[in-house]
């Protein structure tokens, strides 16, 4: 494989860095008030740290090579990060509504066993669907299938197909706002407040069309999950990975007839997907179990 | 394999309202000797109180159904209000244990617990079957009587390939050794002297044990008993510490072992430092131990960067303490005790890091890296080569990147931060590379 070089597209670092700006004015203000010294103090080193910031982010390179991706930077301090294909866990990616359509640019993170959270991430770098199909199929090349014959092993193949399973899975959007309503309906039971209403009627608009927007495809091999009403994100999770479901149902869920199904990897003490609102939680359980057993998980 | 099916017992509940009632009587006596109305009122609201939180807890527990089944999955289903169920995979248990606290012996029950790969804690106090999906702990769901508590102790021992079949090496703290600091500590604090002599009885009835698959932790005293089985294959890596007055009078270091998923020791003990320890490292290592392939030090910039910042720092709390405050004897004095109790820092700081940096070492094997450093407590961390997820290297420009210097950072299963830094190589590049090369391969 030919080594991809990435940079962070550097107008959406700076926009990145809009709130920071925004709060060294502010501080600064506040101190121009008290001292013009301090003042001047203080500008420089929010200045210094600004500028070492953005010459981090500037020589910043992400580098994908045949069996891992190196991060490097050299601005005052010098860095290379190195992380094997075969560690990775998860991955998704985050593309937000206005900066990131403004420069076409998004963000892929990255996530490894037995930590929390995100353990690398490639930001900002333009053509990230292409790179984040890239990054997939080296997960998906990295690791062989156990075939399985009535329990035993008869041989290993690479993973090459990604023929999907069933149909979408899609998360009941009306369920999961009138779920959401409920409670703001019994604050305005007791503090009938008209003030309430327009951010309540927005922010129960913002669940409808975000749940509207999310889907899960089952692959023969890995789970897709998109989400995303404004920002755009995606995440993939190989079957491999899984250690275990569980499936959820509160009170309310059974009401309603829906489920919460919580897909765990040993990446993290939180589910890795959660497929919320959805009507039907035992087959997809079924399914993944079936799928966890032809992989040789259980 | 054949399938296991068990509910958790409730006889704990049962003891607790008999205790609950019990001290509500005698607050309730106490009560009446001065009103007597109070006191009847007092107790019947203290009964009826129990008695709700009691049903309502014996119905949550109950509600609780678990299964090993033939596939090596553990399920647990849940249904009561809430519908819940789980299922967990046998070759994700980092390390299965067994204890009985006071209460639960009062009771004649036991408590499973299992740590699990990939989660920063392990089930039974904070875990995860229940807890961090039901917010339930799981350490009462998984109550057994004696008999079940063995039988499903020993199946999961079975699945996680960890029965204590043969020992391979068996040890005993040194009681006095063990409890040397405590001792000392208590001298000041009189009032401590019970809990060193509960210490004194637990350690004696504690033992370490090498079997030929695992780790065995185990006591069994008369506030309780306790054994933790975890398997060798799922440890990540170690730490030897020793600390100097200790080592010196008795011979005996502090060894700790991880699996993946936790920042907190699976197994954690006081040991005779050269025997047992050695051997644990052996069998994590899969082989005798070798001499080291590498052995660095830190260079200059380990402490010159140390000294540049912390100068700084102190630089401006002098700075600050001067520019500030009236001209007054009063505050005069003030800032002169001030200056010299920060003076005493600066120095005593600078001292100390010096100190570390003269003692620190690394150690590179074929396959593990050795981390020694510490001034009191001289601790030995071994990172094996197989459990590094990935590297980076660092050079800052005070003042690696000017000496050509730099940190390598190593990251293990267990957290999110850095957990290993090999501060200020020379070699950094090479021994970066080959960290690199091993992990591609």
């Amino acid at each position: 494989m030919q080594e991809i070089v990435l940079r962070p597209n550097i107008g959406r670092v700076l926009v990145s860095y809009l709130f920071f700006l925004v709060i060294i004015s502010l501080v600064s203000i506040t101190f121009l008030l008290v001292d013009v010294i301090m003042y001047l103090l203080i500008m420089s080193i929010f200045i210094l740290v600004f500028i070492y910031l953005i010459g981090i982010e500037v020589s910043r390179r992400y580098t994908l090579k045949e069996k891992c991706i190196e991060e490097n930077f050299k601005f005052i301090s010098k860095s290379t990060k190195v992380i094997p294909y075969k560690q990775i866990t998860d991955i998704s990616s985050n593309k937000t509504w206005i900066a990131d359509s403004i420069f076409s640019t998004g963000s892929i993170y990255l996530s490894t066993s037995g930590s929390e959270g995100v353990n690398f991430s490639l930001s900002f770098i333009k053509n990230y669907q292409n790179i984040y199909e890239t990054i997939s199929q080296k997960l998906n090349l990295s690791k062989s299938i156990e075939i399985h014959e009535n329990g035993e092993i008869v041989g290993t193949h690479q993973k090459l197909v990604e023929s999907k399973l069933e149909d979408r899975i899609r998360p009941s959007a009306s369920i999961a706002t009138i779920m959401h309503a409920l409670p703001t309906a019994a604050i305005w039971f007791y503090a009938v407040n008209i003030f309430f209403i327009v951010p309540t009627v927005i922010q129960l608009l913002f669940i409808y069309f975000t749940k509207k927007k999310e889907y899960f495809d089952f692959y023969t091999d890995k789970i897709e999950y998109y989400e995303g009403f404004l920002s755009k994100n995606k995440k993939t999770l190989s079957y491999e990975r899984i250690t275990d479901i569980v499936e959820n149902r509160s009170l309310f869920d059974r009401i309603f007839g829906v489920s919460k199904i919580q897909i765990q990897t040993a990446g993290s003490s939180m589910p890795a997907i959660t497929i919320s609102y959805v009507t039907q939680g035992e087959s997809i359980v079924q399914t993944l179990k079936e799928v966890l057993k032809k992989h040789g998980k259980n | 394999m054949e399938k296991i099916n068990f509910k958790p017992t409730t006889k704990v509940e049962k003891v607790n309202i008999v205790l609950f009632i019990l001290a509500g009587l005698i607050i309730s006596i106490g009560i009446g000797i001065f009103w007597l109305t109070y006191g009847i009122l007092a107790f019947l609201g203290i009964c009826i109180f129990a008695i709700i939180i009691t049903a309502l807890s014996i119905k949550v527990k109950s509600s609780y159904d678990y299964e090993i089944n033939s596939e090596n999955e553990i399920i647990i289903n849940y249904k009561f209000i809430n519908k819940f169920s789980s299922t967990i995979r046998i070759d994700q248990i980092t390390s299965v244990s067994m204890n009985q606290s006071f209460l639960e012996k009062i009771a004649g029950v036991y408590t499973i617990r299992f740590g699990i790969f990939g989660k920063n804690n392990i089930l039974g106090t904070n875990g995860k079957i229940g807890a961090h999906q039901q917010g339930f702990d799981s350490q009462e769901l998984l109550t057994l009587n004696k008999n079940k508590a063995d039988e499903v102790f020993n199946h999961l021992l079975t699945l996680t390939n960890s029965e204590s079949k043969k020992i391979q090496q068996k040890e005993k703290p040194k009681v006095f050794a063990h409890n040397f600091l405590f001792f000392l500590f208590t001298l000041v604090f009189w009032f401590l002297v019970p809990f060193l002599i509960i210490s004194f009885i637990k350690t004696k009835k504690t033992s370490y044990l090498i079997t030929e698959n695992s780790l065995v932790y185990q006591y069994n005293y008369f506030l309780g008993s306790y054994k933790n089985v975890v398997p060798l294959d799922k440890l990540t890596n170690s730490e030897i510490r020793k600390n100097v007055i200790t080592y010196a009078l008795f011979n005996i270091g502090h060894i700790s072992t991880f699996t993946g998923g936790s920042n907190d020791p699976v197994f954690s003990s006081f040991e005779k430092y050269s025997d047992f320890s050695n051997k644990i490292t052996t069998y994590m290592d899969g082989k005798i131990a070798e001499k080291p392939i590498m052995e660095e030090r830190p260079g200059s910039s380990y402490f010159s960067t140390f000294f540049f910042w912390y100068s700084i720092f102190f630089g401006i709390l002098f700075t600050l303490y001067y520019y500030f405050g009236s001209n007054s004897i009063e505050i005069q004095l003030v800032k002169t005790a001030i200056v010299i109790t920060l003076s005493l820092l600066y120095i005593g700081g600078l001292l100390l890091r010096y100190i570390l940096y003269k003692v620190t070492s690394y150690q590179i094997y074929t396959n593990k890296v050795v981390d020694i450093s510490g001034i009191i407590n001289i601790t030995s961390k071994e990172i094996p080569l197989e459990k590094i997820k990935y590297v980076e290297v660092r050079q800052n420009l005070f003042f690696e990147r000017l000496l050509k210097q730099g940190t390598i950072h190593i990251y293990t299963p267990g957290s999110s931060s850095v957990d290993n830094k090999l501060y200020a190589l020379e070699k950094h590049k090479e021994l970066f590379d080959s960290l690199v090369e091993y992990l591609e391969e």
